[in-house]
């Protein structure tokens, strides 16, 4: 599915390590297509905002090549300069200069001039609704109006590669939304789009192309629903309106209909962890479960969570689902919070 | 070079303009500062006998072209304390991630510092002038006078620029400005004449290209003289050429995280 001819990024045998010797990229192969937009997800210090940075051209790796539209990222990176954009977490903006001086000077930058910059100008200071605020000081700005002026000055050259690095944190859910229908919009165009972001949900709705990077290496790379069918773990989640009597008794039930169990305890629910693929047997565990829980106290919900991109990464990360604690039976599998 | 390369410089020199207009406080201490020195050396030092100048100059009217020299001194070698800015907000980043010239950013930049610096120079021999003292002011010496002003703000200018991209740190920026500014002030002749100084001291002033800004500026200001460019304006025009093309390629070649 990714290897099409129109690939505009492609990487091979991508090795990184950092002066400490910290390994942050390990034998990375990736091929963007054209017109796509992809998620990078993973925890801190997995390697994502290295793997931007690589596709870039401001980091070198050790090993590997990193062609984008073709060329070299690094060797070449002058002439990738009008076709690829990457938009830091950090908002690089001069808090003196007001949000249309800070237009004007990145589009003389650019090469544009006359006519075509002021109206570049003027349809990004539409397209991203800043007439507000555009002539003060940048020092003035919310956080959401600065983010807003951060993308438009970083595609101000009309880049045909996008390259996100976390573009959603700090903002409220509506600069969340207005961030996310940006990113649709400029796809729609013809444009790819790579966003690094710890949102899973966000990334699950909006990306049809995720890569999952875990300690430096690509454990998936598919569609968000295949890596979510191919690797979720069976979740119940259960709540009751009392407290949860008896826990030692419950366990033992529960241990019952599955002995691969890992249960949290709280004080009004619990959770249900299935360490193995329980696929036709849903209901009928569903079922039991809800009728141990029922004997004791009024069940308010019961569900299962498995659909998610969240529940994935902690089976392809190797994260734990269920806390640690020191509170465990001979076991070994309930933690008691 | 063709338009948007000058254009590149021209919103580098507005951009640069536009941050010292915005911060009054700073202005009017650059001004300030050589005004103070002015008044304070010219009337501590009005009865200080200057053994190889004319009669009928006083040490104000010495120290004038000193004083102008001093303001460029001063003002070039703190330069580069706006890239370090720059670099801590990662705006100098974004700025070199785009495909504009290096070379045009160094001209919008030090361009902009120098004509501020020249601005200044030009105040503070209208105060001088107002202060009493007596200058020459022929057009040909006065050309003469801001070339030499000019060629010595590019360089030092481009000196602190590299610096700043070098150390990166306004620390070590503050470190540099301390350890170049009064050194080089009083290892030349802007306060006191070369034939008035220890030995080692004057051998040193003929080094000193603050004491080749000063000459000049005195020749034209007390004595409406042209000196030759070989010797005035040359050894300028080189240092300030090496600097700023040092400058410039250390900026293309750096690396910002």
């Amino acid at each position: 599915m990714f290897t099409d001819t129109t690939e505009i990024v492609s990487l091979k045998g991508i090795n990184k390590t950092y002066n400490n010797n910290i390994t942050a990229l390990k034998a990375v192969d990736l091929l963007i297509s054209t017109q796509e937009i992809i998620g990078i997800i993973g925890a801190n210090g997995s390697g994502k905002s290295t793997l931007l940075k690589i596709i870039a051209g401001k980091l070198k790796p050790e090993q590997g090549y990193t062609k984008v539209f073709q060329l070299d990222a690094v060797q070449q990176n002058e002439q990738l300069k009008n076709k690829v954009s990457y938009i830091s977490q950090d908002k690089a903006l001069d808090p003196e200069m007001s949000g249309k001086e800070s237009l004007h000077f990145f589009s003389a930058l650019y090469g544009l001039s006359g006519t075509n910059a002021l109206q570049r100008i003027n349809t990004l200071i539409d397209s991203f609704e800043m007439n507000e605020f555009i002539t003060r000081r940048i020092n003035t700005y919310s956080g959401g109006q600065i983010q807003r002026l951060h993308l438009a000055i970083g595609i101000i050259h009309e880049p045909q590669l996008l390259l996100l690095d976390e573009p959603t944190s700090a903002l409220d859910p509506t600069g969340k939304a207005f961030l996310w229908d940006f990113i649709q919009t400029y796809q729609e165009k013809g444009n790819t789009i790579v966003v690094v972001s710890h949102e899973l949900d966000d990334i699950q709705q909006y990306c049809p192309h995720v890569v999952m990077l875990d300690k430096g290496e690509i454990v998936a790379n598919a569609l968000p629903h295949t890596i979510i069918q191919t690797n979720s773990t069976p979740i119940l989640h259960i709540k009751t309106i009392e407290k949860l009597k008896d826990i030692n008794n419950l366990e033992e039930q529960l241990l019952k209909i599955s002995s691969s169990i890992n249960i949290q305890f709280k004080e009004k629910s619990a959770r249900l962890v299935f360490n193995n693929n329980v696929g036709p047997l849903k209901p009928l565990l569903f079922h039991q479960t809800i009728q141990i829980f029922a004997r004791e106290q009024t069940v308010t919900e019961c569900r299962w969570d498995d659909s998610g991109l969240a529940n994935a990464y902690f089976k392809l990360t190797g994260k734990n689902i269920v806390k640690p604690s020191n509170n465990k039976n001979k076991k070994g599998k309930r933690n008691l919070l | 070079m063709n338009f948007s390369s000058l254009a590149i410089a021209k919103v580098v020199f507005k951009r640069t303009w536009l941050k010292t207009l915005r911060r009054p406080v700073a202005l009017t201490f650059s001004l300030m500062q050589p005004l103070m020195w002015m008044l304070f050396f010219g009337f501590l030092f009005h009865r200080y006998s200057l053994d190889e100048m004319p009669a009928g100059i006083s040490y104000l009217d010495f120290l004038v072209p000193g004083i102008c020299a001093m303001t460029v001194l001063f003002g070039a070698s703190q330069s580069g304390i706006e890239l370090i800015r720059d670099m801590q907000t990662q705006f100098l980043n974004r700025v070199l991630s785009t495909p504009a010239s290096k070379t045009m950013l160094m001209v919008g930049k030090v361009g902009a510092d120098t004509s501020r610096l020249i601005i200044q120079s030009c105040l503070v021999l209208f105060l001088a002038l107002a202060l009493g003292a007596k200058l020459q002011l022929s057009i040909l010496p006065l050309c003469h006078m801001m070339n030499s002003l000019i060629l010595f703000s590019i360089a030092f200018c481009s000196l602190s620029c590299f610096i700043a991209l070098k150390a990166q740190s306004q620390e070590n920026m503050a470190t540099f400005v301390h350890l170049v500014n009064m050194p080089m002030l009083f290892t030349s002749t802007a306060l006191v004449p070369s034939k008035q100084m220890p030995d080692w001291l004057a051998r040193i002033a003929q080094f000193n290209p603050l004491s080749l800004v000063v000459n000049n500026s005195r020749e034209a200001l007390l004595f409406n003289n042209t000196p030759e460019i070989q010797s005035s304006i040359l050894p300028l025009f080189i240092m300030a050429t090496l600097l700023f093309l040092l400058t410039s390629y250390t900026l293309r070649s750096i690396q910002l995280n």
